[in-house]
């Protein structure tokens, strides 16, 4: 979980080897419309934290 | 001495080459003034003329060079003409970059279109694109406009951004028993203030300004240009006179503006009280009537201001089914009326990155018309030019911000309503059957409310099935599938939905041996442009505040095991 006071973000991953289903919920939210410039470099530390997670990789292995 | 008077006379002439070339010619910017600096302002004297309380005349003569690309939308000339406000000479020279002319362009040789739809009483676009012949480029702007009827008075911006100034000029000369008012914003450029019998002159004059660059999403200009707003303290349009040094009394000018325009014949009352008889509340009478005109007026864009400030008669878009955001709003109101449910026309600055508007310094800083029911709780807000919105939303395009609220006391400045991030979301739910050869089916479907939704209405949902692909692919940022077929909501439903299903030969991005990688979605969730700055001066503005949910479902085949996937 990701979280400012101007913006959330998060995201659940859940692997049910019965059904070989992986889900994934992911929510954004930007709370703010306007961010101080003094708050802007969190701004950008929570755009690089999601931007890490969403380009996170799912592996799978083919047996 | 005829040989002395040739001899002068080529000494005056090479005089004035050499103080034209000075202006003219790029080579002779100092480097200060180029450094980040897309257009450099040579020489700009700008003219405003107050003769009396309904006439003036606005002088400009502008010499700008363009250094590159980058500044090429000031080889773009652009006046509307009105019955009020005419444009009455234009010229554009065009030098090359050693200031040599190469082209004269008259008023007659530009573009003249008539404008508004017959809204606009004698609305005339007059437009010249200059092609340059190579950067830099210089082009000296001379024209003047004629006011035939004063509202509002022209400010002058000092400077804009990656624009530098030589030296420029902004004269203001107002009848003393007028006199008017102004304000300084992002600067502390005063003015050279004198009088001279019965006229006072105001001179702001500023010299070698270096050009600044501006961060990006800074919001609205008015947080940081420098420039100075002005204000009539009498002014006198369309035969109404009227007092803008309140808030008040700028609002009872508007009112007796609109006191004649808001009558329906009443065979349009009767039909109205019919429409919304089974209604138990205001605010069901309003929802009906807000619907009943969403479905049956079309909107005309005019921004307001141009073509005057007086809408339409009811009746007149009663009959003609169309109008512009005056007209329509005092149509609502008149509708409102007739079945006895009180409204208010709000005036307002329509616009994602709306300017500042001054408590203290009451002035036309607005280009639209809105309506609102006043409520013990929660008034509701209604933009009568849009078919899309639904009832009582409002949307980034006028919600949080100050707006003047045309009331039986005169003008009252009100704040808008602000939209959370909840009123603006986008859910997004998205089935991926991989298959052993690792492509996939996919099936996914968005459900849309607010921003969202209208973004999609204005620009998704009437385009043809091909474009709306590449709409997917190019602007939502999904990954390029090999078929596609889209469909979507019919009737600009609330929530808005739209489908798709796609094939994908290969869905996974790359593998490493028998090892298969995959996105955890097919599309970028979260997209802003969020750059990296040292020291970020100014704040940073989003559109609107909103939330994106989104649920990716991986179905894979048999022998495919999972072995990493993203952890909390």
């Amino acid at each position: 979980m990701i979280e400012f006071p101007f913006a959330y973000y998060n995201c659940n991953y859940n692997w049910d080897a019965a059904t070989r289903t992986l889900t994934a919920i992911a929510t954004l939210q930007i709370k703010e419309r306007v961010i101080k410039a003094a708050d802007y470099k969190k701004l950008v530390d929570f755009k690089k934290q999601v931007m890490a997670d969403m380009n996170e990789k799912i592996v799978m292995k083919r047996e | 001495m005829k040989k002395i008077f040739v001899f002068l006379m080529s000494a005056f002439c090479a005089a004035c080459c050499f103080a034209q070339a000075d202006i003219y010619a790029a080579h002779t910017i100092p480097d200060s003034l180029k450094k980040d600096a897309n257009v450099v302002v040579r020489e700009e004297t700008i003219k405003f003329t107050i003769k009396d309380i309904n006439s003036a005349r606005y002088d400009v003569h502008q010499v700008i060079t363009i250094l590159n690309e980058q500044g090429k939308r000031y080889l773009n000339f652009n006046e509307f003409s009105y019955e009020f406000r005419v444009l009455d000479d234009a010229e554009i020279k065009v030098y090359d970059a050693s200031g040599v002319k190469k082209n004269t362009f008259s008023k007659k040789e530009m573009t003249s279109l008539n404008y508004g739809e017959g809204l606009v009483p004698e609305g005339k676009l007059t437009y010249f694109n200059v092609s340059p012949p190579g950067y830099p480029v210089t082009v000296e702007i001379n024209y003047s406009i004629k006011y035939k009827g004063l509202f509002n008075y022209p400010g002058n911006y000092f400077q804009h951004s990656n624009q530098a100034v030589q030296k420029a000029v902004f004269d203001v000369e107002v009848p003393a028993d007028l006199s008017l008012r102004y304000k300084i914003l992002n600067c502390n450029y005063q003015p050279v203030i004198t009088k001279d019998g019965n006229k006072e002159q105001y001179h702001w004059e500023v010299k070698n300004l270096r050009a600044f660059k501006t961060e990006k999403h800074v919001g609205s200009t008015d947080n940081y240009l420098p420039q100075v707003l002005l204000g009539p303290n009498k002014f006198q349009l369309d035969e109404y006179d009227g007092d803008m040094t309140s808030w008040k009394n700028f609002g009872e000018w508007y009112k007796k503006v609109y006191l004649k325009t808001s009558v329906l014949p009443e065979d349009r009352k009767l039909f109205y009280a019919s429409l919304v008889k089974e209604a138990k509340t205001d605010a069901d009478k309003a929802r009906i009537l807000y619907n009943y005109l969403q479905n049956n007026m079309r909107y005309v864009s005019i921004q307001l201001g141009i073509g005057g400030l007086k809408p339409f008669p009811a009746s007149f878009v009663d009959n003609k089914k169309y109008g512009d955001c005056k007209a329509l709003s005092n149509y609502l109101k008149s509708a409102l009326d007739a079945v006895g449910v009180k409204s208010n026309m709000v005036i307002i600055e329509g616009g994602t990155t709306p300017g500042i508007v001054r408590e203290d310094f009451p002035a036309h800083y607005f280009n639209h018309v809105i309506l609102c029911i006043p409520q013990q709780k929660d008034s509701i807000w209604l933009e009568c030019t849009s078919t899309t919105l639904p009832f009582a939303e409002l949307g980034p395009f006028t919600e949080n911000r100050k707006a003047m609220m045309v009331t039986d006391d005169g003008g009252v400045l009100v704040n808008t309503p602000i939209s959370k991030y909840a009123d603006n979301t986008q859910s997004i739910h998205t089935i991926i059957e991989v298959n052993e050869d690792g492509g996939a089916k996919v099936k996914t479907s968005f459900s849309l409310i607010g921003e969202g939704r209208n973004e999609l209405l204005m620009y998704y949902h009437d385009l043809q099935e091909d474009e709306k692909r590449k709409f997917f692919i190019t602007n939502m940022e999904w990954k390029q599938p090999d078929n596609f077929e889209i469909t979507n909501s019919k009737n600009k439903t609330n929530p808005y939905l739209v489908s798709a299903t796609m094939d994908y030969e290969k869905i996974y991005s790359f593998n490493a041996g028998s090892k298969l990688f995959f996105e955890p979605r097919l599309y970028p969730v979260f997209d802003e442009e969020i750059p990296e700055y040292e020291n970020r001066k100014r704040d940073y503005y989003f559109t609107c505040p909103y939330q994106a949910i989104d649920t990716t479902v991986y179905k894979f085949p048999g022998r495919v095991q999972c072995r990493e996937y993203p952890q909390k």
